[in-house]
C-alpha cells in the first residue's frame, strides 16, 4: 500500500551570514493512511519545523516529499496550496480561533477557502457543531469560551472537510488535564474512524493515545518504534 | 496701480483677480485634503493589516491564497472609503445649495460632480490601500502564527 507521506532525505537549513544551522537532518519517514503518529523530543529538535513542512505551510526545505504518491517537492506553491487544502486540517497549542469570528463563522472559514456553496457550508457547520456539542456556542465568540472549549472549536474546524490527515501541535499544551484528556480522546475516536493524525508534544501520556513515536533530537530522528520494514533517519549523529 | 485701459475703472480686474486667487487656493487646499486623505487612508490600512496579521496567517494556514487576502484587505479598505464617500455626497448634497449663488453654468446637484469626484475618490483610496493589501499577501503564516 502506497503510503500516505514518504519523506527521503528531507533538510532544512536555515543560513546566517557565512553560518548555516540545520533545523532538520536527512529525514527518512513512511507514514501510512489511518496511524497515530506522536513526535516528541526536546525544544529545539524540529519538531514543529518537520509539522510545518508536512503541513505544506513551509517550502524552504530540500529533499523528497511525498504526499498520497504525489511529489510535493516538485510542486509550485498554487498546487502544494489546494493539496494541503484538499487533505490537511491543523490544530494549534494556541488554538489560533479569528478573535472577531463567532464559533459558526470560525468552522465556516476553511469550507469559504474551498469554495463550499453557502447552503452546504451552513449544512456541513452545522452538523459539525453537533457532532462536538457546541451547537450552544455558536453565536459566541472566542474569548467567551474556556480554554478547552476554544480547543474544542479548534478540532471541530480542523475536520470540518474531513481530511486524511490531521496535523497538531501541542494540542493540549495550553489546557488542563482534564480538557486535554477530552481532546485527546476525540483525537482517538477520529483516528478510529480512519483519520490519520501526526502530533507533537511533549507529553508521555498523550503520545500513548497514538501507536508510533518518533524522536528527534537536533534535528535527526533519533528513534521510531514504526514496524518493522518502514525506514528510520538513515544518518543519526555520532 | 497699472489699468490697461486707462478710460476705464479697475475694479472689474481687481475683483476678477481676487476671485482667481481665491479659486486657485481653493484647489490647492483641495488637493493637499486629497492627499492627505489618501496618505491618511494608507496609514490606516497598514495599521489595520499589521493588526490582522496572526489572522491573516490563520486564514492561510486554513487555505486562503493570496488572492483571497487581497480581496479581504481591499473589502476593508473599500468599505471605509465607501462610507467616507457616502457621507461626503450626502454633506455635499446640501452644503452645495448654500453655494448656488456663487455658482455659474452648473447646478448645485451637478450630476456628472456627483458622479466623478465619488468614482476618481473610490479609485484613489483602491490605490492607496493596494500597497498594505499587497504586503498582506506575503504575510508568512508560519511567522504569524509563532509570534501571536
Amino acid at each position: 500500500m502506497e503510503p500516505l507521506i514518504q519523506l527521503r532525505n528531507l533538510e532544512k537549513v536555515i543560513e546566517a551570514g557565512p553560518n548555516k544551522f540545520w533545523l532538520l537532518r536527512r529525514i527518512n519517514l513512511d507514514i501510512q493512511a489511518g496511524e497515530f503518529v506522536t513526535i516528541m523530543g526536546p525544544s529545539g529538535a524540529g519538531k514543529s519545523t518537520l509539522l510545518s513542512i508536512l503541513g505544506m505551510l513551509d517550502g524552504a526545505w530540500t529533499g523528497d516529499f511525498y504526499f498520497l504518491g504525489e511529489a510535493v517537492h516538485k510542486l509550485n506553491v498554487k498546487k502544494r496550496n489546494e493539496l494541503h487544502k484538499a487533505n490537511i486540517g491543523f490544530v494549534f497549542q494556541s488554538y489560533h480561533l479569528i478573535d472577531n469570528l463567532t464559533v459558526f463563522e470560525n468552522l465556516e472559514v476553511p469550507l469559504s477557502y474551498k469554495n463550499v456553496p453557502h447552503k452546504e457550508r451552513v449544512s456541513l457547520v452545522c452538523d459539525t457543531l453537533d457532532r462536538f456539542h457546541i451547537v450552544g456556542k455558536k453565536d459566541l465568540f472566542p474569548n467567551q469560551l474556556s480554554g478547552g472549549q476554544q480547543q474544542l472549536v479548534g478540532v471541530a474546524r480542523a475536520v470540518i472537510l474531513s481530511p486524511k490527515l490531521i496535523l497538531a501541535d501541542e494540542p493540549t499544551g495550553n489546557l488542563h488535564s482534564a480538557q486535554g484528556e477530552e481532546i485527546m480522546q476525540l483525537f482517538k475516536r477520529l483516528n478510529d474512524g480512519g483519520t490519520t493524525i501526526i502530533q507533537v508534544t511533549h507529553s508521555e501520556r498523550n503520545a500513548s493515545y497514538g501507536s508510533r513515536i518518533i524522536q528527534l533530537k537536533d534535528g535527526w530522528v533519533v528513534g521510531d518504534n514504526a514496524t518493522a520494514g518502514t525506514p528510520v533517519g538513515a544518518a543519526q549523529p555520532a | 496701480m497699472y489699468m490697461l485701459v486707462p478710460d476705464e475703472p479697475n475694479i472689474g480686474f481687481a475683483t476678477l483677480a481676487v476671485i482667481f486667487v481665491s479659486a486657485t487656493l481653493l484647489g490647492l487646499f483641495a488637493g493637499l485634503a486629497f492627499a492627505l486623505a489618501l496618505i491618511g487612508l494608507n496609514g490606516v490600512i497598514s495599521y489595520l493589516v499589521a493588526q490582522r496579521t496572526h489572522e491573516i496567517g490563520v486564514r492561510m494556514a486554513l487555505g486562503a491564497r493570496p488572492a483571497g487576502v487581497l480581496r479581504l484587505v481591499l473589502a476593508q479598505a473599500l468599505g471605509m472609503a465607501a462610507a467616507g464617500v457616502v457621507t461626503g455626497l450626502i454633506v455635499a448634497f446640501f452644503a452645495t445649495r448654500l453655494l448656488a449663488n456663487q455658482l455659474y453654468g452648473v447646478e448645485p446637484v451637478d450630476p456628472t460632480t456627483f458622479l466623478a469626484v465619488p468614482t476618481m475618490l473610490t479609485a484613489a483610496a483602491l490605490a492607496a490601500s493596494s500597497i498594505p493589501a499587497l504586503r498582506a499577501t506575503r504575510v508568512d503564516p508560519l511567522v504569524a502564527l509563532r509570534y501571536e
